[in-house]
């Protein structure tokens, strides 16, 4: 990763600018329902795998590898919200069940009732996304 | 947009080009690159489609990128790192 930034820094100009955008997975995701009128509510919270969670930090690292070797520096940093759509809660669990970010079990946090009766119903996993906006020095 | 208007882009892990894509219409030139080369067919057959000039797709790594010394103005990196 640290090899990717430098090749970042050659590549751009002098006062360039580099966006990283990734997952934050100090922040949790969340299940949610759509109900009739459109509404989100959350049902239930998707921790992030232990795999990818050292992969974040990994990234964190190198990033603070090439500030810190003064490559780049930080312009801006932030995180907002992103929801990934599904029709149904079966496709919602199929999507935990492909990705390696997510653990694969929502826990949740509504009744066992509700969810059956949500079943069909659109779900989404809102997810927290971090970015940065470094210059190129 | 106003950080890639009239600028000379890269989106480095480009996937289906997506992004890249979504840059073109305000960014002079535009490359994508991804290690992938079916993304990267799926990115070209994408941009065929919607009439980009301006963007280019490439197999690549980002460790080892085609391109000459600060060519350009702005580095995308989303979801690569």
């Amino acid at each position: 990763m640290v090899d990717a930034l430098k090749e970042a820094h050659r590549i751009l100009r002098p006062r360039g600018i580099l966006v990283d955008a990734r997952p934050d997975s100090r922040a949790l995701a969340y299940a949610e329902h759509q109900s009739a009128v459109g509404m989100y509510r959350r049902a239930g919270v998707i921790a992030t795998s232990r795999e990818e969670l050292a992969n974040d930090r990994t990234s964190d690292r190198a990033v603070a590898t090439a500030v810190g070797k003064r490559w780049f520096r930080s312009l801006r940093a932030g995180r907002f919200w992103h929801r990934v759509l599904f029709e149904d809660r079966a496709t919602l669990q199929g999507y935990l069940d492909d990705h390696a970010r997510f653990v694969h079990r929502v826990r949740w946090t509504v009744e066992v009732a509700k969810r059956r009766r949500w079943e069909r119903d659109p779900w989404a996993i809102r997810r927290a996304v971090r970015y940065e906006l470094l210059e190129r020095i | 947009m106003g950080l890639v208007r009239r600028k000379r882009v890269i989106d480095i892990g480009c996937g289906d080009g997506r992004m890249a894509l979504g840059c073109a219409p305000y960014a002079s030139e535009v490359v994508g690159v991804d290690p992938d080369p079916e993304a990267i067919r799926l990115a070209l057959r994408k941009a065929r489609q919607l009439g980009a000039p301006n963007v280019k797709f490439k197999v690549g790594v980002a460790q080892e990128l085609p391109f000459a010394d600060e060519h350009f103005d702005v580095v995308i990196l989303s979801w690569t790192l």
